[in-house]
């Protein structure tokens, strides 16, 4: 994770965001840099698959946010972008092209 | 002499680990079919919305296996999860509880009904045979 200014970027590495590696992932969201931030900018770019438990765990990244906090999305490949979609979670997540664009749907 | 055909099925210990190597069996599969990546991108969600659920709800232990099967014909995709845990609840597919946008749980279902266009469960002999179906 690294902060800017106005925004906390958390990068995801993990390829499967899924049941099976979400509790290592929630383990790492311990560490609550986000917590009580009202924007950040999540980077999907590494991660080809999510399934449901693992697009739960980004709804409690968001839930531990300030009241009203975002989450912009980048790098979101066909696959979960096609989860939010079905789970209208695009409504919830702002999906973006790249950082820039981002930052500006975030307002930073 | 002639190579092996491709295994008709797969079968993979109870664990959350290794619902990712039915995702690989069937990924492949797919692309032997040459199926589109949008088709693929939705089978491998419902595949392993159902095979999470056998494992975290099946009443399997982690010595127990969970077998998949995979038919593709030029109209329909069917993929069959099979196990000899507790019997799934009848109406778990049924009509499933819409949940709230900001859930952090329980979209499973919902995920497996908008991938595929049917979910057919019936147990026999001790088995759970569970039958997704996708149209093409």
């Amino acid at each position: 994770m690294s902060t800017e200014q106005d925004y906390l970027l958390i990068e995801i590495s993990t390829e499967r965001l899924d049941a099976a590696a979400a509790p290592a992932l929630r383990k790492r969201f311990e560490t609550g840099e986000h917590v009580g931030l009202s924007r950040v900018i999540l980077d999907l770019g590494q991660v080809e698959f999510i399934d449901s438990t693992g697009l739960g765990l980004l709804v409690s990244l968001l839930k531990q946010m300030a009241p009203g906090g975002r989450i912009a999305v980048v790098g979101a490949g066909p696959g979960p972008t096609r989860l939010f979609q079905i789970t209208r979670l695009d409504t919830l997540f702002t999906l973006c092209a790249d950082i820039e664009e981002a930052k500006q749907a975030l307002g930073v | 002499m002639a190579s092996d055909p491709p295994a008709e099925h797969i079968a993979i210990r109870c664990d959350l680990f290794e619902v990712r190597k039915l995702a690989e069996w069937l990924k492949a599969r797919c692309r032997d079919a040459e199926l589109s990546p949008e088709v693929l991108i939705e089978l491998e969600l419902a595949l392993v919305e159902a095979a999470n659920n056998i494992v975290e709800h099946g009443g399997l232990g982690p010595d127990d296996t969970i077998r998949f099967g995979c038919r593709i014909t030029p109209d329909s995709v069917a993929m069959t999860l099979s196990d000899r845990g507790s019997p799934h609840p009848g109406d778990l597919y049924a009509d499933p509880h819409a949940a709230p946008l900001d859930a952090t749980r329980s979209r499973g279902v919902a995920v497996i009904l908008a991938c595929v266009d049917d979910v057919h469960y019936v147990r026999h002999d001790g088995w759970n045979l569970f039958t997704l179906t996708k149209r093409l």
